[in-house]
C-alpha cells in the first residue's frame, strides 16, 4: 500500500476514534446520563483537537488525492456544508456549556449534543455512500439526498457506530451496566461486518485476512476488562487504540476502492513532487505531534492542579 | 438574479469576512495574554495575573467560535473551487498543509494554558505555553497567507503547459515558500493581523475605563497600556509593509495596481488619483495630485502601469480604487491618531486619562475592523476575475451544484447570528465571574 495511503488512513483514523467517543457522549448528554460532569471534564481539554484532526483529514485528503477533490467535492458539497454548520454550533454551543457557570448551561451542552449527532449523522452518510456508492451518481458527480440518507448500508453502519460509540463510552466513564453496552457494541461490530459481507464483499474477503489483527483488537477489550487494570491510567487508552485499530482494519479491508467498486483510488494519487514533500511533512510533523499530544494527555489527566474556568 | 457562481463567491466571501476577525483576535490575544502573565509574574501584581486570566477565557471562547470558521473555510475552499483545490492539491499544499501541525501547536497548547494554571513551580512554564499558543497562530497566518501569495503571483509548475494542455508539470512544491509577493504579503498581514485584533481588546478596555466603578480602574488601565503598547508597534509595521506592498503591485500585479490607482492609461509623471466613479469609460468625480503616485514609486519618472495595457474582460471591478481609497485614507488617519497617543503618553500628558481620548479609542476600535475588511476586500476583489491570477479564473473553479443556494443562505443567518450570541454570551460569562472577588478587593 502506497504511504500516502497509510497516513491518509491513519489519521482518519485517529478523527474517527475522537469522533466517534464523541457522540458518544452527545448521546448521553441528550440521554441524560448522571455521568455527565465526568464527560465534560474527559471533553474540556480534547475537543479542540478532535475539530483540528478534522481538518487535518481534509487537508491530508487534499493532498493525497488531489484529482478526487472535483468529484468529492461537487457531489457531497450539500451534505458536508450542513455539517460544517452543525459544527459551528457543536464549537460554539460546547465552549458556552463548559465555560458559563449559570443554570442554563446545561441547554447550551444539550444544544452541543444536538449538533454534534446531527454533524455525525451527515458525516458518516457521506463516508459511507463514499465507501459504498450509495447515494451518488459518478456520471454526473451529484447525490441523490434521499438514497443518501435512506440506505441499508448507511443506516447499519450508522446504528453500529451508535453501539460502538456507547460501548466506548461506557468503558470510558465506567457507567452503570458497563456488560451490556459492552454486548451492545459486539452488536455493533458484528452488524458493520454483516453490512460490509453483503453490500461489499470484497471488502468482507480483504478483512479476512486481517484475523490476526482483528483476534488482537478483540482480546484487547477483555484485557481491559480485567478487574487488575480497570480504574487505572491506562485502562483510559485502551478504547482509543480498540476503536484506532477497528477503522484501520476496515479502512484496509475496503483499500483500494471507493464507491463500491466503481473507483480505484490509487489511480487518483497525488503524482507530483509534493506527495514526496506531504510524506516527508507528515512523517516529521506527526512525529512531534505525538509527542505534543503524550505531553498534552499528561498535563491534562495527570499532572493539571488547577483549571481556569 | 444571482447565479450559482454568485452564492458561491458571496459564501466565501462573507466566510473570509468573519473569519479574518476572530483569526485576528486568535493571533494578537496571545500576545497580549503573554504580556499581562509576565507582568504579573515578574511584578507580583495580582492585577496583571487576573487580566491575563479573564482573557485567556475569552480567547478560548473565540478560539472554538475561530476554530469552526476556519474549519468552515477550508472546507468551502474544497467545496465551492474544487477545480481550484485540485490544483492547488498538486503544486501548492505545503504551506497549507504544514499549516495543520500550526492549528494544533495552538489547539493543543491552548488546552495546556487553560488547564494548567498555578500547576508548575517555575511559574514562566506556564508562560511558555503561552507563547506557544501565539508561536502556532502568527504561524498559521504566515502559511495560509502563502496560499493567497500563490493566487496572486502563482509559480512553481509550468504554467505555460497548463494553459495550453491543462496538463501540471514541472512541479516544484517548494516555490510556494518565495513567490513574488510572499514576503510582503505576509509581513503586511501579520502586521495587520495584530493591529485589528489588538485595537479591539485597547477599545474595550478603553469601553471598561469609561463606563466602571472606579475601584476597577487600575485594571482596564493595565489592560489598555498593554494592548496600546501592541497596537502602537503593530500600526507601525502596518503602515510601513502597506506601502511597500501597494509600490510592489506595480510590478508583480500590475493590472491590480492599475484597478486600485484608477490609472486607466500607463503613464510617467502619473498622479496620485482619489476618489472618483467610472462612468462611461471615464474617470469623474475625482481629485489628483500631480507626481504623487509616480515619486511614490520611486521618481517622478517612474511609469505606472495603466488599464489600457490589459483586455478589459480581466479588469477588476473598479470599486477597489474607492475600497483602497477609503483603507489608506483611514489608515493614515489611524496612524496619526495612534502617534499623537503616543507622544502624549510620552511627555507624561495621562492620554488615558482623558475622557475624549477613550471614546476615540473606543470608535478606533470598529474602524479598526472596517480597515482591516477594506483591505481584505480590496486585495481579493482586486484580484477578480482570476482565482489564480492569469491562470485559473473564478468562474472555471467554481462549483455549479444548484443545491448549495439554501444551505449558502442557512451558513449566512449562522454565521450572522453567531458572532453576537458569541458576544452575549462573554457578556454573561464574565457577569458571573465577580471580578473584585478575583483580585481580591471588596
Amino acid at each position: 500500500m502506497n504511504a500516502l495511503y497509510i497516513f491518509n488512513i491513519s489519521i482518519f483514523a485517529v478523527f474517527f476514534t475522537l469522533f466517534t467517543i464523541e457522540v458518544g457522549i452527545a448521546l448521553q448528554i441528550l440521554l441524560g446520563n448522571n455521568k455527565i460532569a465526568e464527560m465534560i471534564r474527559y471533553i474540556t481539554p480534547i475537543w479542540e483537537i478532535t475539530g483540528t484532526f478534522a481538518v487535518f483529514f481534509v487537508m491530508n485528503f487534499i493532498a493525497t488525492f488531489p484529482s478526487a477533490i472535483a468529484i468529492i467535492g461537487t457531489a457531497y458539497v450539500a451534505p458536508l456544508l450542513i455539517a460544517a454548520l452543525f459544527f459551528i454550533f457543536r464549537n460554539a454551543f460546547l465552549a458556552y456549556g463548559i465555560y458559563y457557570k449559570g443554570s442554563s448551561s446545561r441547554v447550551y451542552l444539550k444544544v452541543y449534543g444536538l449538533a454534534t449527532l446531527i454533524t455525525g449523522f451527515l458525516v458518516i452518510s457521506v463516508l459511507s455512500s463514499a465507501i459504498s456508492g450509495f447515494g451518488i451518481n459518478l456520471g454526473t458527480d451529484s447525490i441523490n439526498l434521499f438514497t443518501l440518507f435512506v440506505n441499508p448500508f448507511f443506516l447499519i453502519i450508522l446504528v453500529s457506530v451508535i453501539f460502538i460509540s456507547l460501548m466506548l463510552n461506557s468503558v470510558i466513564f465506567h457507567t452503570d451496566k458497563e456488560p451490556v453496552y459492552f454486548l451492545i457494541g459486539i452488536i455493533g461490530i458484528i452488524m458493520a461486518l454483516l453490512d460490509m459481507h453483503y453490500y461489499l464483499n470484497y471488502a468482507f474477503i480483504n478483512l479476512l485476512q486481517g484475523v490476526p489483527l482483528l483476534l488482537l483488537v478483540i482480546i484487547v477489550f477483555p484485557v481491559r476488562m480485567a478487574s487488575a487494570i480497570k480504574r487505572s491510567a491506562i485502562s483510559m487508552i485502551v478504547p482509543f487504540v480498540w476503536m484506532f485499530l477497528i477503522i484501520i482494519l476496515f479502512s484496509y479491508a475496503t483499500y483500494p476502492y471507493w464507491f463500491g467498486k466503481e473507483i480505484n483510488a490509487t489511480s487518483y494519487l497525488s503524482l507530483t513532487a509534493t506527495g514526496t514533500y506531504v510524506s516527508y511533512i507528515t512523517i516529521i510533523g506527526g512525529a512531534l505531534l505525538t509527542i505534543a499530544l503524550i505531553y498534552f494527555v499528561y498535563i491534562s489527566y495527570f499532572k493539571s492542579k488547577k483549571a481556569y474556568s | 438574479m444571482l447565479s450559482v457562481l454568485d452564492f458561491d463567491r458571496f459564501l466565501m466571501g462573507f466566510s473570509l469576512g468573519v473569519h479574518i476577525i476572530l483569526a485576528s483576535i486568535g493571533i494578537a490575544l496571545p500576545v497580549i495574554i503573554i504580556l499581562a502573565e509576565f507582568l504579573g509574574i515578574r511584578k507580583k501584581d495580582k492585577i496583571y495575573t487576573t487580566l491575563a486570566k479573564r482573557l485567556s477565557l475569552i480567547l478560548i471562547v473565540l478560539f472554538a467560535v475561530g476554530t469552526a470558521s476556519g474549519t468552515l473555510v477550508a472546507l468551502e475552499l474544497f467545496l465551492l473551487w474544487p477545480k481550484f483545490m485540485a490544483l492547488v492539491g498538486q503544486v501548492a499544499i505545503l504551506p497549507v498543509y504544514i499549516e495543520v501541525f500550526a492549528f494544533f501547536l495552538e489547539a493543543i497548547f491552548l488546552a495546556i494554558y487553560m488547564l494548567s494554571w498555578d500547576s508548575f513551580d517555575n511559574k514562566y512554564v506556564h508562560v511558555f505555553f503561552g507563547v506557544l499558543v501565539g508561536i502556532g497562530g502568527a504561524a498559521s497566518a504566515i502559511l495560509i497567507t502563502m496560499l493567497n501569495s500563490f493566487m496572486n503571483t502563482p509559480n512553481g509548475f509550468n504554467i505555460s503547459t497548463y494553459l495550453s494542455t491543462g496538463r501540471i508539470v514541472g512541479v516544484n512544491p517548494l516555490a510556494i515558500f518565495s513567490t513574488p509577493a510572499t514576503g510582503i504579503e505576509v509581513s503586511h498581514v501579520l502586521a495587520t493581523s495584530y493591529f485589528a485584533g489588538a485595537f479591539i481588546f485597547c477599545a474595550y478596555m478603553a469601553y471598561r475605563l469609561l463606563k466602571c466603578d472606579p475601584k476597577y480602574k487600575e485594571y482596564y488601565m493595565k489592560g489598555l497600556k498593554i494592548t496600546f503598547s501592541l497596537v502602537v508597534i503593530a500600526t507601525f509595521f502596518s503602515v510601513v509593509t502597506g506601502i511597500i506592498s501597494i509600490n510592489s503591485l506595480a510590478s508583480i500585479q500590475p493590472e491590480k495596481y492599475a484597478a486600485l490607482e484608477a490609472n486607466l492609461f500607463t503613464r510617467s509623471n502619473a498622479s496620485e488619483i482619489i476618489g472618483g466613479i467610472l462612468i462611461n469609460g471615464t474617470l469623474r468625480d475625482y481629485f489628483s495630485i500631480p507626481g504623487l503616485q509616480s515619486a511614490l514609486l520611486g521618481s517622478s519618472n517612474a511609469v505606472a502601469p495603466g488599464l489600457n495595457e490589459f483586455p478589459k474582460s480581466t479588469w477588476p471591478p473598479l470599486i477597489v480604487h474607492d475600497t483602497f481609497d477609503l483603507m489608506v485614507f483611514l489608515g493614515f488617519g489611524f496612524g496619526l491618531f495612534v502617534l499623537i497617543v503616543l507622544v502624549l503618553q510620552l511627555i507624561r500628558k495621562k492620554p488615558f486619562e482623558k475622557r475624549w481620548i477613550l471614546y476615540l479609542i473606543v470608535i478606533a476600535g470598529g474602524v479598526a475592523v472596517l480597515l482591516l475588511e477594506l483591505g481584505w476586500m480590496t486585495a481579493e476583489v482586486g484580484r477578480q476575475p482570476w482565482i489564480i491570477y492569469n491562470v485559473m479564473l473564478v468562474s472555471e473553479a467554481a462549483n455549479y451544484s444548484t443545491s448549495i443556494i439554501p444551505i449558502v443562505i442557512g451558513l449566512i443567518v449562522v454565521y450572522a447570528l453567531i458572532l453576537p450570541i458569541t458576544a452575549i454570551m462573554l457578556k454573561m460569562l464574565f457577569r458571573d465571574r465577580e471580578l473584585s472577588k478575583e483580585l481580591g478587593i471588596p
